[in-house]
């Protein structure tokens, strides 16, 4: 049973070596293939990783009663916390929310009114589930609802054009990555169909001589595992080299890096021995029928 | 042990083999005599289940057609030694290669299969060629390796369909008496299919002749 085994894999092996020319074909169009999957995960990667940046937008500013103590805004501050939907809090007094004033604007309202009118306010990140424009604008108006509560503030449409974005980008991946995986599969089971016809003979022969069908096709399944390995190991050496080169310019011109995400080689590789081994079966299998062998 | 039992099958382009009966016994050497289109290569498909009868049923080393499933003819075909007039050799593989294949196919291990095909190629004299490829070896050298092949996994059934087709006579001649000696002394039954009478009468052996997919009595 070893001995058919290491026969059998040293046969894959052998036979990947002995077609050359169509083994590199077909290692080509994965590799292709697993470029295009490539890039695109490292393209909608970044992207997320750049939506995720942006998560101060999911905030939501809350103004008090103007007439209201610090104690009193504190004790409305409080009802919040219990609000669905929420990750974290803060209080802004009215001799905070002055020094921010000065901050932004440069006057300090005690100097120039010689009262503090600003109001006690808060602050309020919205929790990753519910980062949507329906779920914020809910949670909005449940705030405002609250007894003491005179104002809420929130950048709504941007957060509904990053949903939007987001939506195209994803939707949109999908359905790309679809008709790539299925054009993919085609293309890599008619490229290694093509290698397969060359060795129908063979098939012919070893049927004749007593092999059983699982016995013929175990070495085109080991070359498909080998050329998916070898195509993903050619794709993952461009799409660093591409990112190498990008990160490169990027540097040039602003501060920001294109991350290379940590699931890429093993993703690709996975990726690479599926392709392999899909096209390898869907090829095989004409040539294993019955009816087909044998009597040609 | 083969029998056919009323055996028909014919094709849709053509005529094929009609209410054939007979028996070989273990251990006889057998020729399927016949002009081309007789019927020969048809009989020994049958044999080796590549086809299946229509009507009748054939019986080989144990294995019936009409409840021998197709994945089950790998089987059969591990107790039977082919040998073609086109050799069938795998071209990309050398001799020692080619008579391991059925080996591997069989199982054995490592060791079993490297003594066996040095013997097997000793026997029929190219134990100087074994790493030989088909294309670097002579049609009679190419034939030799055949035989090797078939006889390398002892089988209990050798069938030859036209071994001598592509070659010279004197060729012929040495390639039949090596096959038919191997057979002999390995106690294997032997069905040799030829168009060639004159290599017949060389040897000791029964003759079953066909005509238009019909045996002459």
């Amino acid at each position: 049973m070893i001995s058919k085994l290491s026969y059998l894999l040293s046969e894959g092996i052998r036979s990947l070596w002995r077609a050359k020319l169509p083994m590199l074909g077909s290692t080509l169009t994965i590799a292709l293939t697993l470029l295009i999957f490539g890039g695109a995960y490292v393209v909608l990667s970044n992207f997320d990783r750049a939506t995720r940046r942006l998560q101060t937008q999911y905030r939501v500013d809350i103004f008090f009663d103007p007439l209201l103590s610090n104690q009193e805004a504190f004790n409305v501050y409080q009802k919040l916390r219990s609000i669905e939907g929420i990750s974290s809090t803060e209080f802004i007094n009215k001799e905070r929310a002055a020094e921010i004033f000065k901050q932004e604007f440069g006057e300090d309202v005690m100097e120039v009114l010689g009262t503090n009118p600003l109001p006690a306010g808060g602050i309020v990140l919205v929790a990753r589930g519910y980062r949507t424009a329906r779920r914020i604008n809910r949670i909005a108006d449940t705030i405002a609802t609250i007894p003491g509560v005179t104002d809420v503030a929130y950048r709504g449409e941007l957060v509904r054009v990053i949903e939007r974005y987001l939506q195209i980008a994803v939707y949109g991946g999908l359905a790309v990555g679809l008709i790539v995986l299925l054009g993919a599969v085609f293309l890599v089971s008619n490229t290694i169909k093509l290698s397969i016809y060359a060795k129908r003979d063979t098939i012919d022969i070893l049927y004749l001589l007593g092999a059983t069908r699982k016995f013929i096709r175990f070495p085109f399944m080991v070359e498909g595992v080998l050329q998916g390995v070898l195509g993903s190991v050619v794709a993952l050496g461009v799409v660093i080299g591409l990112l190498d080169i990008v990160n490169y310019v990027l540097e040039q011109f602003v501060l920001y890096r294109v991350i290379q995400p940590s699931y890429l080689p093993g993703w690709l590789v996975s990726m690479g021995i599926i392709l392999g081994v899909i096209g390898s079966s869907r090829s095989i299998r004409k040539f294993l029928n019955p009816k087909n062998l044998g009597t040609r | 042990m083969i029998e056919f039992r009323d055996v028909t099958l014919t094709y849709q382009r053509g005529p094929g083999v009609f209410d054939i009966s007979f028996q070989v016994d273990t251990g006889e050497l057998v020729f399927l005599v016949g002009p081309s289109g007789a019927g020969k290569s048809t009989i020994l498909k049958l044999t080796y289940m590549d086809l299946m009868p229509q009507k009748g049923e054939v019986e080989v080393n144990g294995f019936l057609t009409y409840r021998t499933r197709r994945r089950y003819v790998p089987l059969l075909r591990r107790t039977l030694g082919l040998v073609f007039q086109d050799f069938r050799l795998l071209p990309d593989r050398n001799a020692y290669e080619n008579v391991a294949v059925p080996l591997h196919i069989i199982g054995l291990s490592r060791r079993e299969i490297r003594e066996r095909v040095y013997s097997a190629l000793e026997d029929v004299g190219l134990s100087e060629r074994t790493h030989h490829y088909p294309r670097e070896l002579s049609g009679g050298e190419q034939q030799r390796v055949a035989i090797a092949r078939a006889i390398a996994k002892n089988p209990a059934v050798i069938l030859a369909d036209e071994p001598t087709g592509n070659l010279d006579a004197a060729i012929a001649m040495e390639i039949l008496d090596l096959l038919t000696f191997l057979a002999e002394e390995n106690g294997s039954t032997v069905v040799v299919a030829t168009h060639d009478y004159t290599l017949t009468t060389r040897k000791q052996g029964r003759l079953i002749e066909i005509n238009e997919g019909r045996l002459l009595d």
